[in-house]
């Protein structure tokens, strides 16, 4: 009651003076968190933490926005079971004003994205998005938001990368260039006189630095890509970054309303995420889904034979144990000449030791996306044309290297395009470019992923009527089948340098 | 004639030949029936395979996809129960296809894994039920507060000129607005709604109001924002029901991923019913290759064999035959008979014996034209020889001179010296004659008793004498003793001649005749000597 009343005096002390002096001051607390698509993780901030951040800052007296930035729905073990459906029931108890999409809310195709924002009790924000079946946006999903508090209103604009159409295959979404989009929606949010425009996205472009520097938008919110995190960022230049280790970003707002020059302020204190207390509600929810995600994951399926590391350098530039199993499994699955894996598929980022047991929770750790096996006739021509395009961007640790069964094959990474790989060898036999072999690899692959379109040529093997399992069941049952697996460098990816 | 070539060829008898020709075929008619049948039994184990196991085995993975299939619909069901009958219902009927499914998996999955995904599914469906239950509640206790809302709204519209007149009016657009609030989804907007309905509740709140008012007031605070106000109760309901729909489809999910995993069963079935039936038709294909090798095989060796039957023995037997016929005729058939078998046996033994028959035939003949005692022609030759030459004589114009010779005193010989001895000197005699023919056209034979002819074509009476001259001096010269005659110390003959002139026509027994009347006259006229006819 006491604050309240202090609270009153200034403002209208404030109120007076603004009259006289200066137009009239708005504050504003916005929290921004997203990249949380493991519940199980705590390192960097959980759920949790981000429920007590939102209950403190929700009770001070001014209005907050909380923005959820998305790359959360997926992939993780829980979401390769529910598709990110614990994400969304976890953000409901948090309630974030809206929550904008970035490339991994589409991990599970655009119409799960749909099933989850009836799921979710706040909006779900992308711009440029463009749905043939709807002629408009994605089902489910808004082009923009206005935030309303009080008496402030902060429009939102989200930009998705068009690269998510490749990445996960989407089937009929498209991603509409962002700059005429963003100027609608300028134009659109204007009108509905907000205060404050902010624009989301995670690819940088030199164009949202002019839309900050001409003031058409005030601030932006950002999601580092994976590749990018390696780097220290700072949350500096109106631009305010979310990343896997640094998962969450309180903003502090203020403004002049009424002058024609905002002179937005905007404060980032520095949050000890590891010292924010945990919030027993959201606790007990994630405690839950974890409980869930022991039951429905926490068997264990079989013993590592050797040691074991899954790090994303090491799968994406070199022949790896586990690449080799998992090639191995699906082509003993379908029974093929070879099998290919690409690397991006493998996801752990982990390292078991020897003796260590191998639970289901390991195996959708690191195959966490729901790819199904697929069965392909392929020439060794065009078997040398997908190693070529997989040894293509090694330096660049790129998701489409590919883990091998059933051929070796050596390369030269200095050579110039689509002459790198030499010798390919098949069941110990050179390849014939002429003869059809079979070839077993994920629906993603075999649908032209990773611009894999040496894939979209080939004739599709006869699949049984009945749907095909996902590769991370396969792996887990081959496993359950060895019970001790000894995966293994085999030379089968040969690198040769001068 | 027929060549015994074959004795010195190694010997393959007809037995031989036949026996192996007819095993040959018997052997091919083994073979062919062998790969038959057992192809006929490879596809049947193939086809018994399938029926016996991989189709049960389909069946089955289909009954536990249907047993899934109607799981899903059940979730369904269950997930849009809106009462407590409905709910109950539903799930009743998932616990039904849930023990369905159970039991289809059973036949299915012996101790996998995906027993326990089974169990995982049944553990969420209950949560899920449970869910259902929580939510339903929580609608049940929102129209609950609802019906109290109205109920207190209809005390507000009583409540009159006690105070404001404003009051009622802004009370009735609160519960418009709770209304308008209980209706947004979204979780922001509802607490925005509810913030705004909080700052009416003030306004409604005031000092000046009246008792009533602001006890009515105080009553919709408590329904709004009560421990269980519908402020709270919204906000659950709305994270409830995300929760609901989340779990819905999570469930829903994983037993699609549950049903998928049937794919592992399907696939292992479906590789082996290719791999048996890829590898029956491979072997099939292999067979009919190797029976139509068999059967190629087997009539090119069929055509070999009866080219060799028919070489060996149709082809043989017909020479034979041609040899008999022609030998039968008489005609002398220059033929080779290879081999050696029994038709060889069978020709040689015919050659054998024809020879045979061609030797007693000439010594038949050769007894029959010739002198018992002293080999020399009979008279039956005689009759032969002397017709033809006169037949001859006749067509050529030439002179045959016939000599009849007769013993002079040859009774006595036999009475005096015996028969033995009188035998021994018709041989001398004959000996003597036939010494002393020189041409071969010449010819002796004995005519009778002590009588011998000789018949000499192409011979004038010179000619004739000269010879008749020529025997009497070597009888004479041999001087086989004849004591008893009348004529001489030793035998003698008288010879009659008969000389035929060139054109003369006659008749062998003319010419006898007439030779007897000379050999007459030499007898008549002393013996020993000779005498022309005429």
């Amino acid at each position: 009651m006491l604050i309240q009343k202090l609270l009153f005096v200034t403002t209208a002390s404030l109120l007076l003076i603004n009259t006289v002096v200066v137009a009239t001051e708005k504050h504003l607390t916005l929290v921004y968190a997203g990249n949380m698509p493991d519940i199980g993780i705590s390192t960097h901030g959980t759920y949790s933490n981000l429920a007590s951040l939102l209950e403190t800052v929700r009770a001070e007296e001014t209005p907050t926005v909380f923005t959820f930035a998305g790359g959360s729905l997926g992939p993780s073990p829980l979401s390769s079971l529910d598709k990110g459906s614990h994400i969304i029931d976890i953000l409901n108890t948090l309630e974030p004003d809206l929550m904008t999409l970035t490339k991994r809310e589409f991990s599970y195709s655009e119409d799960e994205l749909t099933l989850r924002s009836y799921e979710a009790a706040f909006p779900l924000i992308s711009s440029n998005i463009y749905d043939p079946l709807t002629d408009n946006n994605l089902e489910g999903i808004s082009s923009t938001y206005i935030a309303e508090k009080n008496d402030i209103k902060i429009g939102f604009i989200s930009i998705l990368d068009e690269e998510v159409v490749t990445e996960y295959l989407l089937k009929r979404l498209q991603v509409v260039d962002p700059r005429d989009v963003i100027q609608r929606e300028i134009a659109f949010l204007r009108a509905q006189k907000v205060d404050l425009i902010a624009l989301t996205y995670a690819k940088e472009r030199d164009y949202y630095h002019t839309l900050l520097s001409e003031n058409q938008i005030d601030f932006a919110l950002r999601v580092l890509p994976t590749s990018e995190q390696n780097s220290t960022f700072q949350q500096t230049n109106k631009i305010y970054s979310v990343a896997t280790r640094a998962p969450f970003v309180l903003l502090r707002m203020r403004w002049d309303s009424d002058s024609d020059n905002k002179n937005l302020m905007i404060d980032v204190p520095k949050l000890d995420r590891a010292l924010l207390p945990g919030n027993p509600t959201t606790s007990s929810l994630i405690k839950k889904y974890n409980q869930r995600l022991n039951r429905l994951l926490g068997q264990q399926i079989g013993t590592w034979g050797t040691q074991i590391n899954t790090s994303r350098n090491l799968v994406r530039t070199q022949e790896a144990p586990f690449g080799n199993l998992v090639a191995d499994s699906i082509r003993g699955y379908l029974q093929t000449d070879i099998a290919f894996v690409n690397a991006g598929d493998i996801r752990g980022e982990k390292s078991y030791n020897k003796g260590d047991p191998i639970t289901r929770h390991d195996i959708v750790t690191e195959l966490p996306f729901r790819n199904t096996i697929t069965g392909l006739f392929i020439t060794g021509a065009q078997i040398k044309k997908a190693l070529e395009h997989s040894v293509s961007q090694v330096q660049q640790i790129n998701g489409r290297f590919l883990q091998i069964s059933g051929l070796s094959f050596t390369y030269r990474p200095d050579n110039p395009d689509n002459q790198r790989v030499q010798t390919i060898l098949i069941n110990k036999e050179p390849i014939i470019p002429s003869k059809t072999y079979t070839l077993a690899i994920s629906n993603y692959l075999a649908n032209g992923g990773d611009e894999y379109s040496v894939f979209l040529n080939t004739k599709r093997q006869q699949a049984s009527t009945q749907k095909q399992p996902l590769i991370s069941e396969i792996v887990t049952r081959s496993i359950q089948q060895q019970k001790i697996i000894y995966p293994s460098i085999e030379n089968r990816i040969k690198r040769i340098t001068k | 004639m027929i060549i015994p070539s074959a004795k010195n060829a190694p010997r393959i008898s007809l037995v031989t030949v036949f026996s192996a020709g007819f095993m040959c075929i018997m052997f091919i008619f083994i073979l062919l029936s062998y790969f038959t049948f057992s192809r006929l039994l490879s596809f049947e184990s193939t086809l018994t395979n399938v029926s016996e196991i991989s189709l049960p085995h389909i069946i089955e993975i289909n009954q536990l996809y249907t047993q899934a299939a109607s799981l899903l619909e059940s979730t369904d069901i269950l997930s849009q129960s809106s009462s407590n009958a409905s709910k109950r219902l539903a799930k009743e009927q998932l616990q039904s296809n849930l023990l369905n499914t159970r039991k289809a998996a059973k036949e299915i999955f012996k101790n996998e894994f995906l027993d326990t995904q089974l169990n995982t599914i049944a553990i969420e469906l209950e949560e899920f039920s449970d869910l259902i239950d929580e939510r339903q509640q929580t609608r049940d206790n929102i129209e609950l507060l609802k019906t109290q809302l109205f109920e207190l709204n209809k005390q507000a519209i009583t409540v009159k000129g006690e105070s404001y007149s404003d009051w009622t009016m802004i009370f009735s657009q609160a519960i418009v607005n709770v209304s308008t609030a209980l209706n947004e989804n979204k979780l922001q907007q509802v607490r925005f709604l509810f913030k705004q309905l909080k700052q009416q509740l003030s306004k409604l709140y005031q000092e000046e109001r009246s008792e009533t008012e602001k006890k009515l007031t105080s009553k919709l605070k408590n329904l709004l924002f009560g421990e269980n106000g519908l402020e709270v109760l919204k906000i659950q309901y709305l994270r409830l029901a995300g929760r609901t729909i989340g779990k819905a489809n999570f469930v829903q999910s994983l037993i699609r991923d549950y049903v998928t995993q049937l794919g592992f069963v399907t696939n292992k079935t479906e590789q082996r019913i290719t791999k048996q039936v890829s590898y029956s038709a491979i072997e099939t294909q292999k067979q009919i290759q190797l029976i139509g090798v068999v059967l190629i095989g087997g009539v090119i060796f069929l055509s070999i064999i009866s080219f060799l039957f028919q070489q060996r023995v149709l082809k043989r037997i017909s020479v034979f035959n041609q040899i008999v016929l022609t030998k039968s005729q008489g005609i002398e058939l220059q033929t080779q008979l290879s081999g050696n078998d029994e038709i060889t046996d069978l020709a040689i033994t015919f050659k054998a014996f024809t020879e045979t028959i061609e030797l007693q035939k000439k010594k038949l003949e050769h007894l029959s034209m010739s002198d018992g005692l002293t080999g020399i022609a009979n008279r039956r030759a005689l009759d032969i020889r002397l017709q033809h030459d006169i037949k001859l004589a006749m067509r050529d114009k030439y002179s045959v001179s016939v000599l009849l010779m007769d013993i002079d005193n040859f009774k006595l010989f036999n009475d005096n010296y015996g028969h033995s001895a009188g035998d021994t000197c018709l041989k001398d005699i004959s000996r003597i004659i036939s010494n002393a023919l020189q041409r071969d056209t010449d010819f002796v034979a004995r005519y009778g008793g002590e009588e011998f002819i000789c018949v000499l074509p192409r011979t004038s009476a010179e000619g004739a004498e000269e010879l008749a001259i020529h025997i009497i001096n070597e009888l004479k010269a041999e001087a086989l003793p004849h004591h008893y005659s009348d004529v001489a110390k030793h035998v003698t003959l008288s010879i009659g001649i008969k000389t035929t002139s060139p054109n003369e026509s006659t008749t062998s027994e003319l010419l006898i005749k007439q030779s007897d009347q000379a050999l007459y006259a030499a007898k008549k006229a002393g013996k020993n000597r000779h005498s022309f006819y005429g």
